[in-house]
């Protein structure tokens, strides 16, 4: 058992952190892995980028200077995803994604890989769900990410905390929103 | 020149080889939903880009009133298949305000950007779509998505993206310089999606940017993003910030001027505590502020708070340090001045 001083950045850090891990990043890893299957390595790049950037978010949500809400990828324009983190932690991450547009042979690129699944261990290690989450494009997934909200949801709600969810997930775009004229 | 959309008979190879039957799964649906209008398949696999981990996606056009916006995951063996729905009403209110002379896409203000973002994303899948059923009005209006006037608004949509990442870049390049320099990276990636748009190729996801531009034989640009790609983003030496700022000079050449604007951004709020401010973001992390400045402290959600003009424009110092702490949200917009009409 260990003391939780801040129990609201804690509820913060749980419920966004499984959301972000199971929604945003295992997706990323998904795109990697396929990505490296085709030869596509600015897509492995990008989303090796998007992995460490989004793994490095939800160990920032643990810190006291850690964002609670993620924009979408496109309009992460001064969302800090590694605020309150170590530098040195920070740099290596940055550094990683460029690596394997220099790879140049596949035990080059299965290492690549292999480190980057080493981060997300080590995220699931900070989140610290027991049982693990589940893989959200599984079988179990969707009752897997269910059950996160059903125990996690009316927490961030009694905490004050916006909702862990993507919004397209909680209504569709407004066509009807007033347009502006030239 | 329009970009070659997949045939039913090539969808079908695409569905066989995830493991689903494209033919039950519009059974399927016709089951659930007897007024399914129009059923399309789309996704990266459909753009030209899948890879063997890529989704099918799969919207379904219903003529009712409401649905649930929850997408529906589907599993095969070797396969995964998102289905959403839309009304048809949505989809039609849609390609009506897309298509319109005289619509802006709302980059300015906060709202406005999310909604706009996500009307473009379903619109530029529907463009990619692979009709499976569908009426012929609206096969055709899904049609006019490839135009060149449709191409051309998602570029001008990338260029204005690419200006404002660029002035945030400029801003959070004192403080922050990691950040900033992958501000820059996005900065440029938005650019170079701009020219790969306005050449037919519209998905939106960034990840296919290397893609598109080998398929438009685009070599020069190809080569600007390997260069921006292998930049190490956590150097942050002057080098670094040297060669950011050329490649935006070459790419952001013939941009048009624009304006900027910065807003509160979501879960902010702001207290006057006697002489002293508190500008905090959710109750979870906040900024003490002495004087407690008007312009600050009097906003609301969705007021404008600073306007300015250009690439050089730079906020007062109390205010960039709340955008640099992402307090504020940056908005931009090209062309004449506008009239807000919500």
């Amino acid at each position: 058992m260990s003391q939780v001083l801040d129990p609201r950045r804690w509820v913060a850090f749980k419920a966004h952190g499984a959301a972000r891990m199971m929604i945003g990043v295992q997706a990323c890893l998904e795109d990697v892995e396929g990505a490296l299957l085709c030869g596509h390595v600015e897509a492995a790049m990008f989303q090796a980028r998007s992995t460490v950037l989004r793994s490095l978010s939800i160990l920032s949500l643990g810190r006291i200077e850690g964002e609670v809400m993620e924009p979408t990828e496109l309009d992460q324009l001064n969302f800090n995803p590694f605020a309150g983190l170590d530098s040195d932690l920070v740099d290596r991450w940055l550094g990683f994604p460029r690596r394997i547009l220099f790879a140049t042979t596949q035990d080059e690129r299965t290492a690549w890989l292999s480190e980057l699944v080493g981060l997300l261990s080590m995220v699931e290690r900070e989140l610290a769900f027991d049982p693990p989450l589940e893989v959200l494009r599984s079988a179990r997934g969707l009752s897997g990410i269910l059950a996160v909200a059903r125990h996690w949801e009316p927490q961030l709600t009694r905490f004050g905390i916006p909702s862990a969810f993507p919004r397209e997930w909680q209504s569709k775009p407004n066509p009807t929103k007033g347009a502006r004229t030239r | 020149m329009a970009k070659r959309i997949v045939n039913v008979r090539e969808a079908a190879a695409i569905f066989q080889a995830a493991g689903f039957d494209h033919k039950a799964v519009i059974a399927d649906l016709r089951g659930v939903f007897p007024g399914v209008q129009f059923i399309v398949a789309t996704g990266s696999l459909f753009a030209g880009y899948g890879t063997p981990k890529s989704d099918i996606d799969i919207i379904a056009v219903v003529d009712t009133a409401k649905l649930s916006d929850l997408p529906i995951l589907e599993y095969s063996a070797s396969g995964r298949m998102d289905t959403e729905f839309y009304t048809l009403g949505d989809v039609t209110a849609m390609l009506d305000r897309v298509l319109e002379p005289d619509f802006v896409i709302d980059q300015l203000t906060p709202g406005g950007w999310r909604s706009d973002f996500r009307m473009l994303r379903t619109l530029t899948r529907l463009a990619h779509a692979c009709v499976l059923e569908g009426t012929p009005t609206m096969w055709s209006r899904i049609a006019a998505l490839q135009s060149t006037s449709f191409y051309c608004r998602i570029a001008d949509w990338w260029t204005v993206e690419a200006l404002r990442f660029r002035t945030g870049a400029r801003w959070l390049s004192g403080s922050n310089p990691r950040l900033a320099l992958l501000r820059y990276q996005d900065s440029a990636f938005a650019a170079l999606s701009a020219f790969a748009a306005a050449r037919g190729e519209i998905f939106l996801p960034r990840k296919w940017l290397g893609e598109k531009l080998r398929n438009l034989h685009a070599h020069a640009e190809l080569e600007t993003l390997r260069k921006i790609m292998t930049t190490d983003v956590a150097a942050t030496d002057h080098e670094a910030f040297e060669t950011m700022e050329e490649v935006l000079q070459t790419l952001l050449a013939n941009a048009p001027p624009f304006d900027l604007e910065l807003h509160l951004a979501a879960g902010v709020r702001c207290a006057k505590l006697g002489g002293v401010g508190l500008v905090e973001r959710w109750g979870l992390r906040g900024r003490e502020m002495p004087g407690a400045p008007t312009l600050i402290f009097d906003a609301t959600q969705g007021q404008c708070i600073w306007r300015g003009s250009g690439i050089e424009a730079r906020p007062p110092q109390a205010l960039l340090e709340l955008f640099i702490d992402d307090m504020l949200w940056l908005g931009a917009r090209v062309g004449a001045p506008l009239e807000v009409g919500n």
